[in-house]
């Protein structure tokens, strides 16, 4: 049952994240795919090294995550040139 | 313990644990880093509350008290006690690799390590109940409606005296 | 859970490791608490990154079931001093400055 509920999160959350138009909300959905993946992880891998393992993807996922909200606004200015 | 049951308590208490410890250590007042600045703005935007738009970006750039309870519960799952100790020290190095201090993290992780001990030992919860409900905690806060669930978090900002000042 | 040694032991040893950090750190001269405001400066403190790294390895030692002799007492307080001798020499190699130490956010 834990295992679905995880599963019915991460694809509502990745077909949201797909459909909305606006980049930070579509981060943010994103970013609870970054929680639940982890959780996944450790629910099948039942052992200890299921920790290490969940620890490295989410401070990973985290990472990337704070790389993009960095250049959100930075794409605003943007000068598209049309080669001729 | 009924497991659907067991599954909202244990979702109410994550939610609980990383929201209060998070205000009181300051994550409404001021974006961290650069990024959540980008997100609190956007959510203020979008029609929402810039205390609880720099709460989400803080969220979403660093681990913070969220990354502790979620690390400390797999820890407490699959090793015991000194799992969810261990995840406190595995939430410090990944706030450092993301130029975080790391208050919030770890003393999320410390305390939702001692709320296990007790539900789990002595209340007949299991330790999966936790785990999960954590990720539906933060599916409430980041995946159904951002500018209503910021305004409560704004509305948590105000209570502990924590609420922004920069517009 | 299973552990090898009882759980108050697990407790006492815990409460041994964060104990001797501490004082350890305090006798190297570091400040007992981070300068405030408390949750936002960078200093390294007694409590702050010395308890939370011993505990960390001594965690880690427990939880691949390795307690050496008197169980685990003798770890602990091996593990209190090394954590604190490390935070005060050689923090800055391992986890060096960040560039928005100084505080705020550039631009």
């Amino acid at each position: 049952m834990y295992m679905e509920i995880l599963g019915i999160i991460t694809i509502l959350m990745a077909l949201r994240a797909l459909i909305t138009q606006n980049r930070a909300e579509k981060l943010l959905y994103i970013n609870v795919i970054g929680f639940s993946v982890p959780a996944m992880i450790a629910l099948y891998i039942n052992t200890p090294f299921a920790l290490i393992v969940a620890a490295v993807f989410f401070v990973c996922s985290t990472i990337s995550s704070n790389a993009i909200a960095y250049t959100l606004n930075k794409l605003d200015d943007e000068i598209v040139l049309d080669g001729e | 313990m009924n497991e659907i049951i067991g599954l909202i308590i244990a979702a109410i208490i994550s939610w609980l644990n990383f929201v209060l410890i998070d205000t009181y250590l300051g994550l409404p007042e001021e974006p961290g880093v650069k990024g959540a600045d980008n997100v609190g703005h956007s959510i203020k935007q979008r029609g929402g509350d810039l205390s609880g738009g720099f709460f989400q970006g803080n969220i979403l750039c660093s681990p913070d008290a969220s990354a502790g309870t979620l690390l400390a519960s797999i820890g407490f799952m699959v090793i015991g006690i000194n799992g969810g100790i261990l995840a406190a020290f595995l939430v410090y190095i990944g706030n450092r690799l993301c130029a975080d201090p790391g208050y919030a993290g770890t003393t999320g992780a410390l305390t939702m390590t001692v709320i296990l001990t007790i539900f789990c030992d002595y209340l007949g919860f299991k330790p999966i109940m936790f785990v999960v409900g954590m990720v539906i905690a933060i599916f409430v806060i980041q995946g159904i409606h951002h500018p209503a669930s910021t305004k409560l978090l704004g509305t948590i900002a105000r209570k502990f005296n924590r609420y922004t000042k920069l517009e | 859970m299973i552990y090898l040694i009882s759980e108050t032991s697990l407790l006492l040893n815990y409460l041994i490791t964060i104990i001797v950090s501490i004082a350890v750190a305090l006798l190297l001269g570091m400040p007992f608490l981070p300068e405030k405001p408390r949750r936002f400066s960078w200093t390294k403190s007694a409590v702050f990154p010395t308890a939370i790294i011993a505990m960390g390895i001594l965690a880690f030692c427990f939880s691949i079931n390795f307690y050496w002799l008197y169980d685990g007492k003798l770890l602990a307080i091996i593990i209190g001093v090394l954590s604190a001798v490390f935070v005060k020499y050689l923090f800055r190699y391992v986890f060096p400055d960040s560039p928005n130490a100084e505080g705020g956010n550039n631009e």
